[in-house]
């Protein structure tokens, strides 16, 4: 499956984090972040309430 | 020597307390059970004898000076190699971390500590606990056999006796999983219950100090020690702790207990279903009522949680990911690296879904006036190593248990039977925030009318 990714990209992305990711990875993570991508799909697809993401979590139920 | 197969923290600890055994002896045992089984299993990296010959002889001298300090007193634990030890490494299965040496325990490790268990070695772990090798250990009832991971070693060793208790970690099953595949008890608290300060790496919102054991009483024997606040750590909740092993006592009448759907569905093996199917019928002779619900929210835990565990992780790998990134394995550093470079839409897309998947839980407990949830804690069984495609299958053996990481909710495994094959299958019970007592009380209940708790794995080569 064609990668929706490329090195070049994922080597941008890279430099943007301030990652140095070395060449061998780069292929690698490119398929890896297409592969998530298409994992993830259900959940870009799911109806979301609106309302805040959980940003800190205290797992109590309070009212 | 003594049989340590059929002892449990309970049982070990009232034979100290009578003095028919000392925690010398004990402590030589466990040392002599290691080097019985090391050999096939390897759930430890690292064993402490000396140290641990040294407590065993203190605990033993202010035992004979009238001093218990709590029911671990003189008990041999273990901890998993992503816990703070002052004396002795904590390497988290990685390169990274080479004969580091924390400044202290651990708070889990230190409590244990005081309470007067004695520390007998640390466990394997897989890489920093999200590594995607599979380490040396074997499942205690297959040597061919996935293990469960990453609390790997915690698993199989509580299981053969090569140690009595242990703690290890879980972020999305990693107790849980090794703990039902080696058929012994798994507890996860609730996401705070256990203060994670000195736990390797800096830890997010999914991990969870989390404890081995082979009854649920020792469960709550552990966690009674565990529990608490602790200022070293902000995310440790300042709740009070109940007295959990009291707790334990009393029927499962007018128990309502939540059958959700998600955890039957076409992802479950049919031997499994079977197994957990009879499990549930015994909770409702035990005069548990089940109430079938569903949590559609339930089914983007995978996304959810993979998300939200890759982010996470990636962030807090990022200073060594920029230093020493040749000192991971690479599939260990691909997977930390992608976590770092997920789009910030997609994590924000996942902790909204994850604020759904709690409000829908709590509004099923509310509604329905449920006490717990039950399931099957796995999927699928164990399976042969060699058999393994690591991104596939890894990730298919967290789709019940990384609910309760996202939700932060209590959950313990406990062995419910076999398959055809002799191998153990957990029944998983989840509780609302801090129904820990609750939890356990119906996990007792169902370990007491059974004996699935009672087996042990016969170790190729060890007596």
């Amino acid at each position: 499956m064609e990668s929706r990714f490329s090195e070049e990209e994922v080597a941008r992305l890279a430099a943007l984090a301030g990652l140095p990711v070395p060449d061998e990875d780069l292929q690698p993570l490119a398929e890896a972040l297409s592969a998530h991508a298409d994992f993830v799909e259900p959940l870009l697809r799911a109806e979301l309430p609106p309302g805040d993401p959980m940003l800190r979590f205290d797992p109590r139920w309070r009212d | 020597m003594t049989d340590l197969s059929a002892l449990t923290v309970r049982t070990a600890g009232d034979l100290l307390d009578a003095r028919s055994l000392s925690s010398q002896e004990l402590v030589e045992a466990t040392l002599a059970r290691i080097e019985e089984t090391e050999p096939l299993l390897h759930a430890y990296v690292r064993v402490m004898a000396d140290s641990a010959r040294a407590a065993a002889r203190r605990a033993d001298e202010e035992r004979a000076n009238g001093v218990r300090r709590s029911p671990l007193h003189g008990i041999p634990v273990a901890v998993k190699d992503v816990l703070w030890t002052h004396d002795a490494p904590t390497e988290a299965g990685s390169r990274v971390l080479a004969g580091f040496l924390a400044p202290e325990d651990a708070t889990a490790v230190r409590r244990l500590r005081e309470a007067g268990a004695v520390l007998v070695g640390k466990h394997v772990t897989h890489e920093f606990a999200c590594g995607q090798d599979v380490p040396a250990t074997r499942s205690a009832w297959n040597s061919e056999h996935y293990p469960g991971g990453s609390s790997a070693g915690a698993g199989v060793s509580v299981a053969v006796g090569s140690s009595l208790a242990a703690i290890g970690t879980d972020a999305g099953g990693s107790v849980r999983k090794p703990a039902s595949i080696n058929g012994v008890a798994g507890l996860k608290a609730t996401y705070g219950r256990i203060s994670r300060h000195g736990v390797i790496p800096p830890t997010g919102t999914l991990d969870h100090v989390a404890i081995v054991a082979r009854t649920v009483e020792d469960c709550a024997l552990l966690l009674h020690e565990l529990a608490g606040p602790d200022p070293a750590d902000p995310t440790a909740l300042d709740e009070p702790v109940p007295d959990y092993v009291a707790a334990l006592e009393g029927d499962l009448a007018g128990t309502r207990v939540g059958v959700p759907g998600y955890f039957f569905g076409g992802e479950l093996e049919a031997e499994v279903r079977t197994v957990v199917e009879s499990a549930l019928g015994e909770l409702e002779q035990l005069g548990a009522e089940l109430v079938q619900l569903e949590l559609p929210s339930f089914e983007l835990t995978l996304p959810v949680g993979f998300t939200i565990l890759l982010a996470e992780g990636g962030a807090s790998h990022l200073g060594w990911l920029r230093e020493q990134p040749q000192d991971y394995g690479p599939d260990t550093r691909r997977l930390l690296e992608l976590g770092a470079l997920l789009p910030a839409g997609l994590v924000e897309a996942a902790r909204r879904a994850r604020s759904l998947m709690r409000s829908e839980v709590r509004e099923a407990f509310r509604s329905a006036g449920l006490d717990a949830l039950a399931t099957p804690t796995l999927p699928r069984l164990s399976i042969p190593i060699d058999e393994m495609v690591i991104p596939v299958d890894l990730p298919r053996y967290i789709a019940y248990t990384m609910p309760f990481n996202l939700t932060g909710l209590p959950a313990i495994t406990v062995p419910c039977g076999v398959s055809s094959a002799g191998l153990p299958v957990g029944l998983q019970l989840a509780g609302a925030p801090l129904a820990e007592a609750t939890v356990l009380r119906i996990a007792h209940a169902y370990e007491q009318a059974t004996s699935w708790h009672l087996r042990r794995p016969t170790v190729a080569g060890a007596a």
